[in-house]
Parts: structure tokens; sequence; C-alpha cells
């Protein structure tokens, strides 16, 4: 048994019982000096212990290093009759540390998901905000209010400002609309759709709508769309004796 | 164990990191509540997984890729998860050696979704480094994690140094291994103990509610 002593890998010789008869000098370094195989196995592992008993087999185990610090080993052990060899690899750190690798990896991927999400979140704040201000309702006079549009009149900008627009008419008592498109850039068909239903609305409570600052650009989609209560005029005009 | 965390245990064994999302989402869609779901679900998957080591049904290997797509899982259902700022602070880390992060992660994450600001400091965290951080940071809380027995004795140590500090920070101590050992001589008289998220959810109740914080 002279090569047992120089063993590369921690290795001991054990009885049936599991006591220690001859260990490797490497063994003694990883484990300090031990009698007994069951005192460097981790408490979670003790039910492996039983397994490495009863048959020649390999298991992964918990055994106490020297300082009674828990580490991974690879336990293999091979019976001759009452007595058996059994040998401990370390399971590979470098893996362990691919692993962390990769999980920090994931992680920041995942981080800069999230952080795209909240910005997304964010522009997509700031552009309700940007068109909810795209159509303000502004006073002239007391009975005469002006909407000057800009941007694109879309959905969006309609859905938007449109309630906000109603409620904003009905609410000061005003009799005269002008909508200034002046500002605006394209016209799509579902926002000049919803364009005409804010125009039924204000025509329930009785508005008198003229559109003004009508490009060249703009006059297919309203010709196509025309809404009948609709006046265009080339500007707008206050009546004197009505100016707040 | 219940039949959910078994099933999520074999969702991350496999390392499927969408199946075991949409898993923990099915769930908060049927109703359950953040803190069920990583204590019932997320920490009882992980004990099978343990369980299932300590059978030989599985590797250490397995262990690592199950414990990647637990960390990831947990990292996307928290950024789908509401949260109300407050501004208390709660630093965590681990003991030094001490590598078992799941735990204080998932406390840390529902430390943030009940308002408070969080730092995660990590695993084995040598105390100079705890100490200088805190210092910088003033945390109102300082939790430590400890999960293998044998790390046990430099509790004491982080535990009273930490509580010391000159802006006298909260000790809170979460274990798995409370629910077995008595870790009150390891620790100071005002350490808080919490052996799991309802604790948790009640203290940080109390909190909020400004009663006294001085039971364990
Ligand atoms: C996953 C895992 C690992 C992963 C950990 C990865 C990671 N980043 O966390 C890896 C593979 C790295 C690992 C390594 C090791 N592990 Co390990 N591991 C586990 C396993 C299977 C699950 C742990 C877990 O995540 N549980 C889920 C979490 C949520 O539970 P928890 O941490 O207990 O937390 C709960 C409470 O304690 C509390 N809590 C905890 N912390 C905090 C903090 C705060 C602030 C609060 C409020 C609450 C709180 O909240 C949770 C509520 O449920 C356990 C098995 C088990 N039964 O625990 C073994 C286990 C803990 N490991 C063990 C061992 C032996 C090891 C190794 C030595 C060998 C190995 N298997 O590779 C190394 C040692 C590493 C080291 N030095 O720390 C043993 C420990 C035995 C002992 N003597 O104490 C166990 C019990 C397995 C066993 N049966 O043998 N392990």
């Amino acid at each position: 048994m002279g090569h047992l002593k120089s063993m590369p890998l921690p290795t001991f010789r054990i009885d049936r019982a599991l006591h220690v008869l001859e260990c490797s000098d490497s063994a003694v370094r990883r484990f300090g000096n031990q009698w007994h195989l069951a005192s460097i196995v981790d408490e979670g592992s003790q039910r492996k212990l039983m397994k490495l008993q009863e048959q020649s087999t390999t298991v992964e185990m918990a055994l106490l290093t020297v300082g009674l610090k828990p580490e991974a080993f690879s336990v293999s052990i091979q019976w001759e009759t009452d007595e058996a060899y059994v040998q401990c690899v370390e399971l590979d750190r470098k893996l362990a540390r691919l692993e962390q690798m990769v999980r920090q990896q994931q992680q920041r991927l995942a981080e800069a998901d999230f952080q795209l999400m909240e910005k997304k979140e964010e522009a997509e704040a700031v552009l309700v905000k940007m068109k909810e201000r795209s159509a303000p309702l502004i006073a002239l006079s007391n009975s005469t209010a002006l909407i000057p549009m800009f941007g694109d009149l879309d959905s969006a900008l309609m859905e938007h400002t449109k309630d906000a627009l109603s409620h904003g008419f009905y609410e000061r008592d005003f009799e005269q609309l002008y909508i200034d498109f002046t500002a605006v850039d394209t016209i799509t068909m579902s926002g000049i759709e919803q364009f005409n239903q804010l125009v039924d609305i204000l025509l329930l409570l009785d508005a008198s709508i003229r559109i003004v600052g009508v490009k060249p650009t703009h006059a297919p989609f309203l010709k196509n769309h025309r809404h009948s209560g609709l006046i265009y005029a080339s500007s707008i005009q206050i009546k004197s004796e009505s100016l707040s | 164990m219940n039949t959910e965390a078994v099933k999520l245990a074999h969702l991350l064994l496999e390392g499927d990191a969408d199946a075991s999302f949409a898993f923990l989402c099915d769930l908060r869609e049927q109703g359950w509540p953040s803190v069920d779901i990583y204590q019932r679900i997320v920490s009882g998957a992980m004990q099978h997984i343990g369980e299932l080591w300590e059978q030989d049904h599985i590797s250490v290997a397995d262990e690592h890729l199950a414990t990647a797509t637990c960390d990831f899982m947990i990292s996307r259902y928290h950024a789908q998860t509401k949260q109300k700022k407050l501004g208390h602070k709660a630093m965590f880390l681990c003991v030094a050696e001490e590598q078992h992060t799941l735990g204080m992660r998932m406390a840390s994450l529902l430390f943030e979704e009940n308002g408070w600001k969080t730092k995660m400091m990590g695993a084995n965290l040598p105390l100079e480094h705890a100490v200088s951080a805190a210092q910088k940071w003033q945390p109102d809380v300082i939790c430590l994690s400890v999960t293998i027995l044998y790390h046990v004795p430099v509790l004491k140590m982080y535990a009273e140094t930490l509580e010391s500090l000159p802006f006298h920070p909260k000790i809170m101590v979460g274990s798995r291994l409370l629910s077995m050992y008595d870790l009150s001589p390891y620790c100071t008289p005002n350490t808080l103990f919490m052996t799991d998220y309802k604790k948790l959810i009640g203290w940080m109740n109390d909190q909020s509610e400004g009663k006294a914080s001085g039971a364990s």
C-alpha cells in the first residue's frame, strides 16, 4: 500500500464500518487527520454516505475541509470484499465561474431590457403630454374661442384632446369657434374621422365652427371627408363688441 | 412540498427561463401576492432541488443552472411589480464565505415592493467592506444572511460591529437555520430574526404604521 500515501488526489482506504485504515498525505492536507469517514461528510450528504457504504459508485458530496469549510467533491469508491478505496475530486470551480459570468451577462441584458421598457413608458407619457398640448382651447373673447392645431392631425392627437376640447367649449359657454390648421402637418384618415366626431359634438353644443389656415396639402383630405356643418374661412374675425 | 413548487423546480432544472417566468406570472394572475410566490413557490422549489441533490438525483451543475435560471426569473418577475416609494433604506449581504444569495435577494425585492430603497452587497462580503459601504450609504436596516451552519460563528462579529456604527442601523438576520437553531447567542440583543417572508412583511407593515420595531 506504499503508493497510497503519495496519491495526488485525497485517497482513503476504509473498512465496512467506514473507519479510515490509511490515507494519503493529500487527504490529510485537505481534511486533517481523520479516523472515520463520516466525520468529514456534511450533514446534507450523510444519506449519500450510506449509498457509498453499500456499493462501488461515484457520488457528489459536500465534504468538510480543514477549518470546517464544506466544499463539493465527486467521491468515488471501489469495494474489494471488506475494504474499499475512496478518492475525492474537487468539483471544478471553473464551471462555477463560467456560470457566474453567464448569469451576470444575463442580468445585465435583463436590466438593459427593463431600462428600455421604462424609457419607452416615459417616452409614451411625454408623447401623450405633447399631444394634449397640441390642440389647446384659447379664448379670443367671451363668446369666441380658437383651437390652433399643431403637428399631425392623427388619431393620437384627437384621442388625447377630443374630450377636453368639447368639455372646455361647453363649460365656458362659447358660441363661435375657429379651428386653425396653419400648423397642421399631415392629416390621417383616422385622424380626420375622429376630428369629424369632435365637430359633431360641438355642433350639438350649438357651436358655429370655422376652419382657417387650410393648406393645399390638407385640401384633398378635407374635401373627401368634408363635414357639412363646417365653414371654411380665410381669416379670423372677432365681433368687436364681444371683445373681452 | 406543494405541487406548484415541484413543478417550478423542474422548469428551473431544465433552465427554462421563459416557462419558469410565465409560471410565476400565471400565479400572479390567479391572485397570488409576491410574498406567497417567493415563500411557498420559489423557496419551496429551491428546497426541493436541495432534496433532489441529497438523494443523488441531480448534480451540483444542475443546481447551478437552476439557481441562475431562478435568479433571472425573479428579476423579470420583480420588474413587473408595482413599487411605491417611501424612502427607508435597507442593505443586504452574506457573511464571509457564504455563497447562498437567493434568500436575501427575494427579501430585497419584497423590501423594494414595499417602498424601500435597497443596496445588494452580494455573497461572501468581508466585514470591512460591509462597514465602509454602510457608512457611506447609511441604511436604516442592514440585513445579514447565513445558510451554512459553519458560517454562523462569524455572525456575532458582523452584528456587533455593524450595529455599533454611529447612525445605529437595525440589524436583521435571515436564515434557513433559524427554524432549527437558536442564533441569538451569535447576534446582539436587538437583532431581528426573520425565518420567512410572511414575517418580514408583517414587520414592514408595523414599520410603516410607526409601531415599535424591537420585537423579533
Ligand atoms: C441553490 C443552492 C446552492 C447554490 C447557491 C447559489 C446562490 N447564489 O444562492 C450553489 C450551487 C452555489 C450552492 C453551493 C453550495 N452549497 Co448549497 N444549496 C442550495 C440549495 C439547493 C437551495 C438554497 C436556496 O436558494 N434556497 C431558497 C432560499 C430562498 O431559501 P433560504 O436561503 O433558506 O432563505 C429563506 C430563509 O432562510 C429566509 N432568508 C434567507 N436570507 C434572508 C435574508 C433576509 C433579509 C430575510 C428577511 C430572510 C432571509 O428567507 C427565505 C424564506 O424561504 C440548498 C438546499 C436547501 N435546503 O436550502 C443547498 C444547501 C444550502 N447547500 C449546501 C451545501 C453543502 C453547499 C456547498 C458546500 C456544496 C455544493 N452543493 O456545491 C456549496 C457551498 C457554497 C458556500 N460556500 O456558501 C447545504 C448546506 C449544508 C450545511 N452544512 O449547512 C444545503 C442545505 C444542501 C444540502 N442538503 O446539503 N448551493
